[in-house]
């Protein structure tokens, strides 16, 4: 008799392969996976579409910043670039071109006007278009290249100033070249307050000839670089990447990489805005995908320990059991991978279908990193909440058959979360590579959670000793015993309810902000236009001549160009940390403001008093922790060859996404009055008007007119564009929610089902049972609905304070009616899912449990 | 050990103690029980509720351990062995029948008898659905083949898992209360039944009841009373003659 050797029976690899396959289909065809498989195809739907639309609205977004630098990458020099960067660049496959910037003076006749000539040579532009008409003020055509050799391009304003038309010759330097075309946009422009002149741009091959370029002349050189069009976009970022770090090292003080940022500040900030709100809607479906699988997963499991069980019973291995389970969800996940993604796929081309009048081209295709994200998010987070019960289901032991209340021993509720969490925070991060964003969302949401449930229990304890019983009815009193007796299961549905809840109301009210803020930095009648050097002695004639013509302008400001030279009496230029600041190369200008200006904060020390003695001057805090400037430093100014000094009385933080005229430097008045000032106004001129001013600059041919309406243009329409998307992601994401909500009900309902039946058997009416199930659907929707909230106004005011930088305001209108509308949603969903204990007779229902 | 156990004896279970821990309380369901079962023999194990007939099933069945003792089961010294063992030795010979009929409500009634065949990994895919449908039209289901188990009577449900309890070829079957979920004509059917199949495939039977018609079909009755087992003496009943 041997008693030792015990193989395990016959299930080999193969036949459990089979036997999964088979089993999973048998389940699915008799409808038991429904709620899971559904859970599971919500999940990686909704992950791809987001994955898929915030990534190629992202390449979108960030092409359309490539074409604002008008390449992927741009290099800066004040003098000519060496070959060895073009030649690096090249090796690595990526286009080059050149460009120069320099001012210089334009003659026709007897007028002359200075000009911000560029030159531009062949390839120009690498990214983005030029727009060009035959005259002032007509329709423009898209081009992809500079004007040719002996022919020049120029602004609008300059034929005003020049008193020319297109096909007349102009001066410049040594030579004369013929204008071909009125230069309506240069996408690579930049907002830059200070490209005051009017724009001549020629081509690079006519600057030898021209005698232009000469040592001392006021020089920007740029390289522009990018990669081919037909690259894919990682390849681009990867050639790209590898490019600066090739070129870094070897950049002179006087040359520096461009970015978005330092060219366009406005634009900058309201896109990294935007794409901060398409992660977290990217995290809150991720993590509403979570909330699905886990409420499914934990279903699932509890609905197959019998089997597993059974299987025991006949002789298959804990072992076995195990892999049989792990392979039906490995199946699982797949198909309904596949499923989701296909879905997903669908629906974001419906979303950029909705949204194409908006973009000029098509988007870039989404990466390979889109899709790999949306192929492993739902397996992944089903792993990371299903491990735990797929692990208990390996434990149940085989005395289940004959004594069904034995459960396995199941991990407790924080390790279930804390793996669940893990696995969802890494994704985040792998997301959005914003740790920040993730940790306050995923971490923070769900410790937040929990403290809060935790009160929740505490505090129902309290309630149910403070309010006596029987002052309600038998049902209600029954309802409230059932909330109350099983705490674990209570809190269980309010953390999944409220969990829910909360990621709708984060997303509706950091949408709600973001666009208000927008649309607060972006109003339909924002200055597009910029009136400068206006002197002293022309501004009452300059304000009359606007109203004259009907023209909305803002008032006027003094401007005073200056230099900051010492700091502390220490010359700026002599210390090697700070003297290639771009602060410190060119004329900052200096204002004067008796109010604190729309769009600042002052961080530090005080705003000017009036009356106060001396000179002060109150400063950017980013320009100040860069130059090293504290409160009461000593700051000199050099201005039309005169010094000034003023000590610092104030520091500011600026909002740069308002499209208004941002100062670094702001002086007292009483050092201001001393020097030689010009001043500054803004004005909105509507398209339909703009012929209005060719007269105006005729009349006041000094005063500089700055045309900002492309630079707006191009944000309005950005903003426009993303703001649309925001809708649509939140709406996404609230579709979600909704669908994750039933599943979270579904999943708990069997219990109550049971209940309601046998209290049918005993006797209760429709209508009593009714009451009693309504109403604990109520209440549990009515505390989910609070939890919410307070997790909701907890996390907003940490996203906002340290990711989206906006001021954030307690949500006082939501209080009022979130929580009766959730508990009134739960409460119909809950009378929805559990209709048929009424509908039904009890025997049948019971029956089917 | 080999010689205390001979060669026709199917189950043999020496001073077998069951103790569970119920709060700070020790609790005896088993107490020191001797038993021997040889190739064969049916069994009936009757006695109050709650008096420890299903421990004793579980444990003889190996679907649980004992506090001490030794319980030999087709030639395995079941005390010796881990779960997983167990599960070998049950997948090797043994087959159950439940009073809740544990039938997997996801699975018809065909690939209920196929799942234990195919588990044993004795027979292909195929080879099992031949085999469960064999045995679903002996027990009279041959038309009721492909409906799931909400769809079947109690009656027919206990038929099912009987045909997939016989369907896997046991050397022994174990019973928990077969009868207690049916009605007395459905009942009385089944006892039938499950007699006819066991003396057709040569199983012993084992099994727990409050049915005294099962019991009485039986050729050996035991008592459970306070843990302890009683042996009836007496002459073969006429309807055991019968039957077994």
């Amino acid at each position: 008799m041997s008693t030792s050797t015990h193989s395990s029976s016959g299930l080999n690899g193969i036949s459990l392969l089979n036997l999964a396959r088979n089993l999973l289909w048998r389940e699915f065809r008799s409808g038991q996976l429904s709620i899971i498989s559904l859970a599971l195809v919500l999940a990686v739907s909704v992950t791809t579409v987001i994955s898929l639309f915030t990534n190629r609205l992202d390449a979108g977004m960030l092409s359309k910043s490539t074409e604002i630098l008008g390449a992927d990458l741009r290099l800066r020099s004040s003098e000519a670039i060496a070959d060895g960067f073009y030649q690096q660049a090249h090796a690595l496959g990526l286009l080059t071109t050149t460009t120069l910037d320099f001012p210089s003076v334009v003659v026709a006749g007897d007028n002359m006007s200075l000009a911000a000539v560029k030159a531009v040579d062949e390839g120009y532009p690498l990214k983005g278009v030029v727009l060009i008409s035959d005259d002032a003020f007509s329709s423009s055509r898209q081009v992809f290249s500079g004007p040719e050799p002996g022919e020049v391009w120029v602004e609008s304003r300059l034929l005003a100033l020049l008193n020319i038309k297109v096909g007349d010759r102009v001066e410049v330097g040594r030579e004369r070249f013929t204008v071909s075309a009125v230069i309506n946009q240069e996408s690579d422009r930049g907002g830059n307050f200070y490209s005051l002149s009017p724009r001549l741009m020629m081509h690079f091959a006519d600057l030898e000839d021209s005698g232009l370029v000469e040592t001392g002349s006021r020089l920007r050189y740029r390289l522009l670089a990018a990669a081919p069009e037909n690259w894919d976009r990682a390849t681009a970022q990867l050639a790209l990447e590898e490019y600066q770090a090739l070129i870094e090292p070897h950049l002179k003080s006087n040359q520096s990489i461009e970015t978005l940022a330092d060219n366009n500040q406005a634009l900058s900030a309201s896109l990294d805005k935007a794409r901060q709100y398409l992660s977290l809607a990217a995290i809150l479906a991720i993590l509403l995908s979570g909330i699905a699988i886990a409420m499914a997963a934990r279903d699932y499991a509890q609905h197959h320990f019998d089997t597993s069980a059974l299987l025991r019973t006949f002789g298959a291995s804990q072992n076995q059991v195990l892999k049989l389970f792990s392979l039906k969800l490995f199946y699982l996940a797949l198909v309904s991978t596949l499923i989701g993604l296909a879905a997903g796929y669908f629906l974001h081309l419906g979303l950029l279908a909705l949204m194409q009048n908006l973009f000029a081209q098509e988007l870039p295709p989404a990466s390979a990193s889109a899709w790999l994200i949306a192929c492993v998010s739902a397996p992944l987070t089903l792993l990371g909440f299903a491990l735990p019960h797929l692990l208990s289901l390996g434990r149940v032991t085989p005395l289940r058959v004959l004594r069904r209340e034995l459960e396995p021993l199941g991990w407790d509720a924080w390790s279930i979360l804390g793996l669940a969490m893990l696995a969802i925070f890494a994704l985040s991060i792998w997301f959005t590579r914003n740790i920040v964003l993730s940790g306050i969302l995923v971490l923070g949401g769900s410790v937040c959670l929990l403290l809060l449930v935790r009160l929740l229990q505490l505090a129902l304890v309290g309630i149910h000793r403070l309010i006596p019983e029987q002052f309600f009815s038998l049902y209600i009193r029954f309802a409230w015993r059932q909330i109350m007796q099983q705490p674990r299961q209570t809190a269980t549905q309010v953390l999944a309810f409220s969990m829910i809840l909360m990621l709708m109301l984060i997303i509706s009210i950091v949408r709600q902000d973001l666009l208000a803020d927008w649309q607060r930095a972006l109003p339909d009648d924002a200055p597009n236009f910029f009136a400068m050097n206006i002197q002293q002695h022309e501004t009452e004639a300059y304000q009359q001549a606007l109203a004259h013509a009907g023209l909305a302008y803002k008032p006027l400001f003094p401007m005073v160009p200056g230099r900051l030279t010492q700091i502390n009496g220490n010359k700026v230029l002599e210390q090697e940390d700070i003297k290639d600041d771009p602060a410190l190369q060119r004329d900052l200008a200096l204002t004067w403001s008796e109010q604190i200006p729309e769009g600042n904060e002052v961080v530090a020390g005080n705003w000017f008093e009036p009356k106060q003695q001396g000179h002060f001057v109150s400063v950017d805090d980013k320009v100040a922790e860069r130059l090293g400037i504290g409160l009461n430093d000593q700051l000199t100014f050099e201005v039309a060859g005169q010094s000034i000094t003023a000590q610092v009385n104030s520091l500011r933080k600026i909002d740069w996404g308002t499209l208004t005229p941002n100062f670094y430097m702001i002086l007292s008045e009483s050092a201001l009055n001393e020097l030689p000032r010009s001043y500054l106004t803004s004005l909105y001129v509507p398209e339909a008007d703009q012929s209005k001013l060719m007269p105006l600059i005729r009349q006041f041919p000094t005063i500089t007119l700055l045309d900002m309406s492309m630079v707006f243009g191009q944000i309005q329409g950005l903003v426009n564009q993303v703001s649309l998307a925001v809708e649509y992601l939140l709406l996404l994401v609230l579709m979600g929610g909704l669908l994750v909500l039933m599943a979270a009900l579904y999943s708990s309902l069997d219990e109550r089902i049971q209940q309601g039946a046998i209290l049918r058997t005993l006797g209760a009416s429709r209508a009593n049972l009714r009451l009693k199930q309504w109403s604990e659907f109520a209440f549990l929707g009515l505390i989910s609905g609070i939890m919410a909230l307070l997790g909701a106004e907890l996390i907003s005011f940490c996203l906002y304070h340290f990711i989206l930088d906006l001021d954030y305001q307690l949500q006082t209108s939501l209080w009022l009616w979130v929580p009766p509308a959730s508990a009134l949603l739960i409460m119909l969903l809950g009378a929805h899912a559990t209709r048929k204990i009424s509908q039904q007779p009890p025997i049948v229902v019971l029956r089917e449990l | 050990m080999t010689n205390a156990f001979q060669e026709t004896l199917l189950l043999k279970l020496t001073k077998l103690s069951k103790t569970v821990t119920s709060g700070s309380d020790d609790l005896t369901i088993l107490q020191g029980i001797d038993l021997e079962i040889k190739t064969g023999d049916s069994v009936a194990i009757i006695g109050a509720s709650g008096s420890g007939k299903s421990t004793l099933l579980g444990i003889m069945a190996g679907l649980d351990s004992a506090s001490s003792g030794e319980i030999y089961l087709l030639n395995s010294a079941l005390h010796e062995l881990n779960e997983d063992q167990r599960a070998a030795v049950r997948a090797q010979g043994v087959g159950f029948v439940f009073q809740n009929f544990q039938l997997l409500p996801s699975l018809n009634a065909l690939e209920n008898v196929s799942l234990p065949i195919e588990i044993s990994g004795q027979f292909s895919q195929k080879e099992a659905k031949q085999q469960a449908q064999l045995w679903l039209e002996k027990v009279g289901l041959g038309q009721r083949m492909h409906h799931y188990p909400r769809q079947l009577s109690g009656g027919e449900q206990q038929r099912v898992a009987i045909a997939r309890a016989f369907a896997a070829k046991p050397k022994v079957l174990f019973a928990d209360e077969p009868t207690g979920n049916l009605d007395s004509h459905t009942g009385e059917q089944i006892i039938e039944l499950l007699f006819e199949l066991n003396h057709a495939s040569h199983t012993t039977l084992v099994l727990v009841t409050h049915d005294a018609k099962l019991a009485a079909a039986c050729e050996r009755r035991l008592t459970m009373h306070d843990g302890l087992l009683h042996e009836e003496k007496h002459e073969h009943a006429p309807a055991t003659e019968e039957a077994c």
